[in-house]
């Protein structure tokens, strides 16, 4: 029944745990996911604890369960009843665990609940509610749960420490304590002190070496209806918290695309603008040329089939640069000067197509190698009126230590990137630079916060203040997988998704994009790519196409643009990497550290005790959890002489000896007028003794989960 | 018979307590706890009670304990027909003198043995316990001082039989301990047919000890050494049996004087100048037992009733923690 009792406060200090995350996810949908499997895990340890005695049946079984459930909730197309698992749902869990981390990594908080996170945090506390279990109830060292409880606990506020939630705290305290009652032996304050020490350590190490979140990010909304010139409203739009789908894809690219609207390189003075007035020419079937790209650059050519969702829009979102656009109602054009597809009196809204592209692949040594622009870039070089001299000089200092072209452009992209720009969307209306007026980029650099037309914009503008023609693009991140047929994912994007870019002309390579955003995509991946940085990833959302249960949507892992290909960059990918296998070290490493916490605390215990010769009761005592550790139980109403009686059998000759030494100067010091000194190495000689008798699995016992630690008194 | 002083030191004290352990072994053959039981009551001043069947050595035991030491010994068989007079002693008119004079009973004497103490009335039952408890004897309304070092030795038969009277609680109370000695073991028990087809052993007992000798034993125990810890562990053991639900009547605090007093002599005689909790555990049974009484529950609980008692004092000394040191 006591066990019953625990298995309940466990689980419920679980779920508080759970709860923990509310403030990193959107909603509390993701809860009732996690607290069913949760639950699950905990009845089918007390079902299976009450009818078996062994422990190992009832992890055996929490195990099991916490599988069947995980495939029920997460991979029930390819199992077996929807439920028993299959390869083909093992292969769709880890698929969706990968969607989950790079989910996260895209996203800001509170980040929305995708089912890759949702599984992911599901098998996570699933896995950390059978360790608990275990710790708790079957080893019954519930002291030591507080470790993994406080350490998963601590996760949520040390990503964003504004997520301190004093009554979590407090219920999980709560839960511990009454875990703690539930025994009624007595914790040292010393235990206490390792078991809270070791957490906090614990919970910080990881949050070093976990990927980041971007701090503060609010929740993404895009209005529907998207206007002719989308840039001016983004930020209202992205302010919305209305999203719904606005296309999804097909493609037989080998990673997801993004999808441009239309190209802005106009600065009219003090705005970036549409180039309305342009001609469109009717031909979709062959687009081009492509705008200052080589006959000879390296491209691929990709397939994209787009079913447009219901948004009202006069541009048709193409990978770029598209050079066939089929299936359009309604009269179509492109322009020329940006190859961007216009309807004109048409609505997108509802439409199918197939677009072709050639996606550029520069590779890294075309564009270190690209010689300055020539002439015919003028409107792409030209600075807004009256710009403040603070960004030609800002982008100066930036770039000092970049030679070519191209790593200036990647030290501007860095540099945005690099933690000292936050991204908001609530920055720029309260500081008046809302929009995308040219001259408001002195105010972003300023205030260092913005969303993506300011980043796009200030990258665009300072480059072109270093001489490389620049422009901003205006379209949609990549969006989610939100389902699989015939091995062909079928994305699904966002009005979230909608996203600005600048992008850098290089000659001999033509326009390239960057992604100076911070928080809606990874950091960039320069070394596989030619084509720099835009290692954008995009937030998910809750589409209409996704289906009532839940199924694999997660975000899908796209570090590097579409454009990205071959030709890596050795150095750089061995450099992340080794920021991998850093980080995997690193995590080991804190398990590690938290594992030999007891074995420490009991070192330096042991040290301490034995260090005053004169103190024979704390040698005693010493000898007493010694032998408690190695598996000899201690009794109630138990002499100094009776337990040596006791223990004397196991020992050889030498160390009964000592043990009668350390004995009589217990037994002198504890009831005889004058005390009498006892021999460190006496005790350490009974204790070797001990080791010696005692089981190997006992001594690795002993030395790595001393028990004495969280049991200092007999059992009842 | 060997020379003693007031004060003894350590070693005196282990060499005479091991002439009169050995002297008494010679003729309790196989029997070494009772043997040690028998002295260590006797130094710490107290009864004895040896509780068994007939046939077993209780007489020979009190006997034997009386003949190695060189002091006064009286020997009372107790009869239904026994008078407390006849333990005592009575006044009785000298006709040359016209004056009554005191003619001392056999109670006058350093070591008592009281033969089957259960089979005398109960009023002469409690003038035994009388002069044990008070170490005097008024007659006539004179008192009269017992002799020092005194103590008796009480036997009694368990079975309850025809014409006996067992003794009531409050009296057994009086009993500082209370053994049986058991059967011996088949080689003691050949070795003693051996031995006694001759002659009595008791007669090859020299005195070992004078009374000054014991006298200085004695005071010797006094000086064991008590801690607190020990103290308060005695206290412990003795009120938990007045709270333990199977046990009707718990120990009186005479039996935590009595516990400390006898657990010194033990110490003494294990050669120790302080007291061990060991010793207090050693003697629970042996001292308590016979004081407590068990709720019908545990005494008429199936085959083992007989050996309840004991087994609950087993049980509670288990259970009462043992101080470690005056800190804790």
């Amino acid at each position: 029944m006591n066990a019953l009792v625990r298995r309940g406060l466990l689980l419920g200090a679980m779920l508080v745990v759970a709860g923990s995350f509310h403030g990193l996810l959107q909603g509390i949908g993701w809860l009732f996911v996690v607290g069913a499997a949760l639950l699950l895990v905990a009845s089918v340890g007390a079902v299976v604890g009450a009818l078996v005695r062994r422990a190992g049946w009832a992890v055996a079984a929490q195990i099991a369960a916490l599988v069947l459930v995980v495939t029920l909730f997460f991979a029930s197309g390819p199992a077996l009843f929807g439920i028993i698992p299959t390869f083909g749902s093992v292969d769709a869990l880890v698929v969706l665990g990968q969607h989950g981390v790079e989910s996260i990594r895209a996203q800001g908080t509170p980040a929305e609940a995708t089912p890759g996170i949702v599984f992911l945090l599901a098998a996570g506390l699933g896995a950390v509610a059978i360790v608990v279990d275990l710790i708790g109830v079957a080893l019954a060292v519930p002291a030591l749960t507080g470790i993994p409880l406080l350490v998963v606990a601590a996760v949520p506020s040390l990503i964003q420490p504004s997520l301190d939630d004093p009554v979590l705290f407090a219920l999980l305290a709560a839960a511990y304590l009454a875990v703690l009652v539930t025994r009624r032996g007595r914790r040292t304050r010393a235990v206490a002190v390792a078991v809270g020490a070791s957490a906090v350590v614990a919970a910080l190490v990881l949050a070093l070496v976990l990927p980041p979140v971007a701090p503060d990010t609010p929740p993404i909304g895009a209005q529907t209806g998207l206007s002719a010139n989308p840039i001016v409203d983004l930020g209202a739009d992205l302010r919305r918290p209305d999203p719904t789908t606005a296309f999804t894809y097909t493609t037989d690219a080998d990673r997801p695309l993004y999808f441009t609207l239309t190209v802005l390189d106009d600065l009219d003075g003090q705005q970036w603008a549409i180039d309305d007035g342009a001609d469109l020419d009717g031909d979709l079937s062959r687009i081009g040329p492509v705008p200052g790209r080589p006959a000879d650059a390296a491209v691929s050519s990709v397939r994209t089939s787009v079913r447009m969702g219901a948004i009202r829009d006069i541009w048709a979102p193409s990978p770029w640069a598209p050079w066939s656009v089929q299936g359009l109602t309604g009269t179509w054009g492109f322009d020329p000067d940006t190859l961007g597809v216009r309807g004109t009196g048409s609505s997108i809204s509802g439409q199918k197509y197939v677009v072709k592209s050639d996606i550029a692949r520069p590779t890294r040594e075309s564009l270190e190698a690209a010689p300055a622009a020539g002439s015919g870039f003028d409107e792409q070089l030209a600075l807004p009126d009256g710009l403040p001299a603070v960004v030609a000089d800002t982008a100066r200092e930036v770039t000092a230590d970049a030679d070519t072209r191209f790593d200036k452009a990647l030290a501007l992209q860095s540099w945005f990137r690099g933690g000292t720009f936050r991204y908001s969307i609530d920055a720029p209306s309260s500081g008046g630079y809302d929009g995308s007026q040219a001259n408001y980029v002195a105010a972003f650099l300023a205030q260092k916060a913005g969303y993506c037309v300011h980043f796009a914009s200030a990258m665009a503008i300072m480059a072109r203040t270093l001489g490389i023609p620049a422009r901003i693009a205006v379209g949609f991140l990549p969006g989610t997988v939100s389902g699989t047929s015939g091995g062909t994912d079928t994305y699904t994007v966002s009005t979230d998704d909608m996203h600005a870019w600048p992008e850098l002309y290089f000659a001999g390579v033509g326009w390239v994009r960057f992604e100076p955003t911070p928080g809606r995509g990874v950091l960039p991946s320069f070394p596989i790519a030619s084509t720099p940085g835009s290692t954008s990833a995009p937030t998910s959302t809750p589409t209409s196409s996704s289906t009532a249960s839940p199924r694999p949507t997660a975000s899908r892992p796209t570090d590097g643009t579409p454009e990205e290909r071959a030709n890596a960059d050795a150095a750089a990918a061995a450099l992340r990497t080794l920021g991998r296998v850093l980080a995997v070290l690193g995590i080991v490493l804190a398990a590690i550290l938290v594992l030999l916490v007891p074995w420490g605390v009991r070192r330096v215990r042991r040290g301490r005790r034995l260090a005053h010769p004169d103190d024979p009761l704390g040698a005693w005592r010493e000898l007493g959890d010694s032998a408690f550790d190695l598996g000899v139980d201690r009794v109630a109403g138990e002499t100094p002489r009776a337990f040596g009686e006791r223990i004397a059998p196991s020992l050889d000759a030498a160390a009964v000896e000592a043990l009668v030494r350390v004995r009589g100067a217990v037994e002198r010091a504890a009831y005889a007028e004058s005390g009498a000194a006892v021999e460190p190495a006496d005790v350490r000689g009974v204790i070797a003794g001990l080791r010696a008798s005692a089981t190997r699995a006992r001594r690795l016992r002993a030395s790595f989960a001393p028990r004495s630690l969280v049991r200092d008194r007999p059992a009842e | 018979m060997t020379d003693t002083t007031t004060t003894l030191s350590a070693e005196e004290f282990y060499r005479l307590s091991g002439l009169v352990l050995n002297a008494m072994q010679r003729v309790i053959d196989g029997k070494p706890e009772a043997v040690a039981m028998a002295l260590t009551v006797l130094l710490a001043e107290g009864h004895l009670l040896i509780e068994d069947v007939p046939g077993v050595g209780k007489t020979q035991l009190a006997r034997a304990l009386a003949k190695s030491l060189d002091c006064s010994v009286s020997r009372i068989q107790f009869t239904p027909d026994l008078l407390p007079a006849d333990i005592t002693g009575v006044s009785i008119y000298d006709q040359t003198t016209r004056e009554f004079e005191f003619k001392p009973g056999p109670i006058f004497a350093n070591v008592v043995v009281g033969d089957e103490i259960n089979r005398a009335s109960p009023k002469t039952q409690s003038a035994l316990l009388e002069c044990m408890e008070e170490h005097q004897v008024t007659v006539d309304g004179a008192t009269y001082r017992l002799a020092s070092p005194f103590t008796v030795i009480a036997t009694q038969n368990p079975i309850e039989m025809e014409g006996t009277y067992t003794l009531p609680e409050a009296q057994r109370d009086r009993f500082m301990a209370r053994i049986s000695m058991g059967y011996p073991d088949a080689a003691s028990e050949v070795a003693m047919l051996r031995d006694r087809e001759q002659r009595s052993p008791l007669d090859d007992i020299e005195p070992v000890v004078g009374v000054d000798g014991l006298q200085a034993m004695i005071a010797y125990v006094h000086g064991v050494f008590v801690s607190p810890a020990v103290e308060q562990y005695a206290v412990d053991l003795v009120q938990a049996t007045r709270r333990d639900p199977d046990l009707r009547l718990g120990a009186s605090p005479r039996a935590t004087l009595q516990l400390a007093r006898a657990a010194r002599a033990r110490a003494a005689l294990d050669g120790r100048d302080f007291v061990l909790p060991d010793d207090v555990d050693a003697l629970a049974v042996p001292v308590l037992a016979h004081r407590l009484i068990a709720t019908g529950r545990v005494a008429s609980g199936g085959a083992s009733s007989r050996a309840s008692v004991p087994d609950v004092l087993a049980r509670i000394v288990a259970a009462t923690p043992v101080p470690l040191g005056a800190g804790r």
